[in-house]
């Protein structure tokens, strides 16, 4: 839509930032939901244990929320992803300096984040484990952006459908077997193809929507896409 | 949450190891591939969303449901659909009948426009009246609030630019989307509307994959009937004259559109501005090529003159076997196995000519004579040499010869009788992959009335060579050659009997009255009675022979491939003059007959001689000497009158010729003919009757100056020079 013009919600954190805006503050929180698992793995694989990290992430959290970091310049802020990464790392580097100062759990705002789930993620990739952390960060941020992106297709779709009908998102159109898809859910022909197409049209709309969300420029939605997908395919 | 927990099971897309299953995920999804899905087609996904840096001035955003909500108390505005030049589409739910609708707001910034308005509701009337299947309905249309809209039928599905923009179309499903459409356009061009703006955004396939055109006569509503607003359309689908003021746009512009379109799903890209066929582009049907370029044609007389006619012939392509190089047609190219092996090479064409073709009956041995085999008689057809074979037409029949089916070829010669000049023909062997028999193929380049000795071999040899080297590339196997010519029993046109006859007679006639000095009963017998049946005959035989090919010409199986689109073009313009030159040569024929005729009459003494003539009193008597001046006069006036005879029949086939893009050097010395005629005719305008001699004249010399003057354009020279090589043009 071309409302994302102006106001894609990094854009509004930037913008809210300068006057310590409590808008501002809700939009980072909510993009913070979605894409902290990420943030915790790659804490994690530089060796501190799993309780460090959850205090380092609720740290470096606590830091972004009082809105200290949004003023850090940073090259590369026009992507909140690589904004995150930036930051974390340079939090990372002064939390020797910091870590006596930091109340832990002391500020009002506490997300609900599943901690157990991010530390799944962990062991599970060993075979990756010879590209860089970098790497890794982004590859899992674009599954987080996935993993969002197919939650609220499924939800707004209906689950069990949905679940049904997932597994074509992937299969290039001129390869999907619109016969036995036709079959399988009892349509015509072209009406599985108007089916999936649709899915499809919806599917990428969300997908770019919440890539839009983390840029400050949607213009720069595909070549985000492309990154993302760059580190998927590594 | 699915995280990267690789599994063994790879991807089937990109080959990489597919995460878990998880309980809750009965099939797991490749996380690249999904991204990559989004990007395959993503670039020119809503290019609203993603404005490109390029659009400097991005249109206002179109009013959003709820600015327009009060607007509209009647309906409950649900979404915005999009916007498109004509306007803004909502989804709205018409509280009254709660049923969906899709409310068309047009061109909001002509709010204040009486003139507008008046044309909207006369438009917006005939609109309405229109019902069928393959249309959207009008509802209801009004004006509130100063805005315009239209109340249609809402269908719940995709257009057609969604769809081709995942990738072009199957051919067959393509075409399956054409005939409805064309259904369509037929009723509503039969009730006088033209949709102006066909394109694949109009082109709606709801959620049974029926299709269904919207916006019909829109363009034209929104236009501001004075000028350029008139011509309203989208650039790429518009019909050359919708781009011009000055020429009338009717329902064919439509037709050229729904070209455009079909071009587009059959090839996944717009026509370009040097029009390629389609199949030169992805592997489909030859003869959907035909259909394609017929429609864009650039002139609204050469397309199919209604959407009905453009509907047959999809369909009759739809039913009939489809026509491609056998070992490539019953390859699915929608199987996934078909689409991940690399495409063979599209057919391409590399050679083709107008030409006489004859087929032999199975040959004994190659290089021998074949005095026992029936004689053939060759026809006016066509040969087209493509990667997988050739295309013959002789006649009203089409065969086609897999390269892969050849045996052996070489030049081959008409028996001495028949063709004292000793032209060349091509001979080609092979196997008929119907019959399993051998069978021969003779055909000589070109269709020209008259060759010169030594001009065929050249040609013949250039087309064995190309032969051999399509069949080399083809099969990898050298196809073999006779070792020498092979003598192929010819039998002369039985139409050119007459006119062999007519001349001989004619030459006896002359010498007889040379040596006789006057005519003697059998001579007037000849002049009168047989000489006339001959030429009688040989007109016959003549318009018979033109008039099969102007029947042939009109079949609609003659296809008329993309290097000969211009042709027609060039053909109108050369029409008029070609015309004129012969109804004069025809004329000049009639009175060369009669003036013959005549002569032959007065000197059977059944009329009176023209005072002062010459050649009709008896000089059996007189001593030759004496005599001689009157005979050689007398020889060289009959003599002369059959030569004119001869020079009149001759503009008369030229100029026939010269309506089909032939023999240019023949038409040229035609018009230099009738223009020598007309100034000797001016000059020497005597006789009863000057004024018809000099307004004769004065035709021929018009008739002759108008066709040298066409036949000098360059286009038109080029155009000559290309028509031999473009079958069935």
């Amino acid at each position: 839509m071309p409302t994302h013009f102006a106001t894609t919600q990094w854009t509004l954190i930037h913008e809210a930032a300068r006057g310590g805006d409590t808008a501002a503050v809700a939009a980072l929180g909510a993009l913070f939901e979605t894409y902290w698992p990420p943030l915790y793995r790659y804490v994690r694989r530089q060796g501190h244990s799993a309780a460090d990290t959850e205090d380092l992430v609720q740290g470096f959290f606590a830091h972004l929320l009082r809105l200290d970091g949004l003023r850090l310049a940073d090259p590369d802020r026009g992507r909140f992803r690589a904004f995150l990464l930036g930051s974390l790392k340079h939090y990372l580097a002064n939390q020797w300096h910091r870590e006596h100062r930091l109340k832990r759990g002391g500020h009002d705002l506490v997300l609900s984040l599943d901690w157990q789930n991010a530390e799944t993620g962990l062991g599970l990739d060993p075979a990756d484990s010879a590209s860089g952390p970098d790497a890794l960060f982004d590859r899992e941020w674009a599954l987080a952006l996935l993993e969002k992106v197919l939650a609220d297709l499924a939800a707004s779709e209906g689950d069990l459908d949905f679940a049904r009908w997932k597994p074509f998102l992937s299969v290039g159109s001129e390869r999907l077997p619109y016969a036995a898809i036709a079959a399988e859910f009892h349509l015509t022909e072209g009406a599985a193809r108007v089916a999936v197409h649709r899915l499809r049209k919806r599917y990428r709309q969300r997908l770019r929507d919440e890539i839009a969300r983390t840029l400050a420029d949607p213009r720069l939605v595909e070549e985000e896409l492309r990154s993302l997908f760059t580190a998927l395919s590594e | 949450m699915n995280h990267p927990a690789s599994s063994s099971v790879p991807c089937p897309e990109c080959g990489k190891p597919l995460p878990i299953a998880t309980a809750g995920q009965p099939r797991p999804v490749c996380p690249a591939c999904l991204l990559a899905q989004a990007l395959v087609s993503g670039t020119a996904f809503d290019p609203a969303a993603t404005p490109s840096s390029a659009t400097a001035n991005p249109p206002p955003p179109p009013p959003t449901p709820e600015q327009i909500a009060d607007k509209f108390p009647q309906f409950e505005i649900l979404a915005c659909l999009g916007r498109g030049g004509m306007g803004v589409v909502y989804k709205a739910r018409q509280k009254s009948l709660n049923r969906l609708v899709a409310l068309k707001i047009l061109a909001p910034e002509r709010e204040r426009d009486a003139r507008f308005a008046e044309r909207f509701a006369r438009e917006a009337e005939l609109l309405a009246k229109l019902s069928h299947p393959h249309i959207v309905t009008i509802h209801d249309f009004g004006e509130t609030a100063g805005l315009f809209y239209i109340v249609m039928e809402f269908v719940d599905g995709v257009n057609l630019r969604d769809l081709i923009r995942e990738g072009k179309l199957e051919a067959r499903q393509a075409l399956a989307i054409v005939p409805p459409i064309c259904e369509a356009l037929q009723y509503a061009h039969e009730k006088g509307v033209v949709h102006r703006d066909i394109k694949p955004e109009n082109l709606l396939l709801d959620r049974e994959g029926r299709v269904k055109i919207a916006d019909f006569g829109i363009a034209a509503l929104v236009g501001t009937g004075d000028g350029a607003g008139e011509r309203a359309g989208t650039p790429p689908y518009m019909a050359p004259e919708q781009g011009d003021a000055r020429r009338e746009v009717d329902h064919r512009a439509d037709i050229y559109a729904l070209g455009v379109v079909l071009y587009e799903m059959l090839t996944g890209e717009r026509p370009a501005k040097d029009l390629v066929a389609p199949s030169r582009k992805v592997q489909i049907d030859v003869r959907l090529d035909e259909i394609v370029l017929r429609a864009l044609e650039k002139s609204p007389s050469l397309r199919y003159q209604t959407a009905g006619e453009f509907r047959t012939q999809v369909e009759a392509t739809l039913t009939a076997p489809p026509v491609n190089p056998p070992d490539r047609a019953d390859r699915a190219p929608s199987s996934a196995a078909a689409s991940r092996t690399p495409p063979p090479p599209a057919p391409a064409l590399i050679k083709s000519t107008a030409a006489r073709v004859a087929w032999a009956a199975p040959a004994t041995a190659a290089g021998t004579r074949a005095e026992s085999a029936p004689l053939i008689t060759p026809s006016v057809g066509s040969v087209v040499l493509h990667t997988y074979g050739l295309i013959v037409r002789s006649g009203a029949e089409t065969r086609e010869v897999p390269l892969a089916a050849l045996t052996a070829c070489g030049e081959a010669l008409p028996p001495a009788w028949a063709s004292p000049a000793r032209h060349r023909y091509v001979g080609v062997e092979f196997t008929d992959p119907a019959t399993g028999q051998r069978q021969r193929l003779v055909f000589q380049p070109g269709t020209p009335l008259f060759i010169l000795p030594g001009t065929t071999a050249p040609r013949a040899a250039e087309w064995l060579a190309a032969l051999r080297a399509a069949h080399q590339a083809a099969t990898g196997r050298e196809l073999p050659v006779w070792p020498a010519p092979w003598v192929f029993p010819l039998r002369g046109a039985p139409r050119l009997l007459p006119f062999i006859l007519f001349a001989t007679l004619s030459c006896l006639l002359v010498l007889l009255l040379f040596t006789h000095g006057t005519l003697g009963l059998a001579e007037i017998a000849l002049l009168v009675f047989l000489n006339p049946l001959t030429f009688a005959l040989a007109c016959v035989g003549g318009l018979l022979a033109f008039r099969a090919r102007c029947l042939r010409h009109r079949s609609p199986e003659a296809p008329l491939p993309p290097d000969g689109r211009e042709l027609p073009n060039v053909r109108s313009k050369v029409a008029a003059p070609a015309f004129a030159m012969a109804v004069v040569g025809g004329m000049d024929l009639l009175g060369a007959v009669i003036g013959l005729l005549a002569f032959g009459l007065m000197a059977f003494g059944l009329i009176p001689p023209i005072p002062g003539g010459v050649g009709t009193e008896g000089l059996s008597d007189v001593p030759l000497l004496v005599s001689l001046p009157t005979r050689v006069m007398t020889a060289a006036i009959f003599g002369w009158m059959l030569l004119w005879m001869g020079t009149c029949v001759f503009v008369l086939v030229s100029a026939l010729r010269m309506q089909r893009l032939r023999s240019r050097g023949g038409a040229i010395a035609s018009a230099v003919i009738l223009m020598v005629q007309g100034s000797v005719g001016f000059a020497f305008a005597n006789g009863p009757t000057p004024w018809v001699t000099v307004g004769w004249s004065v035709i021929e010399l018009g008739a002759g100056i108008w066709a040298l003057v066409v036949l000098l354009r360059r286009d038109v020279r080029g155009a000559f020079k290309k028509a031999p090589q473009v079958p069935g043009a």
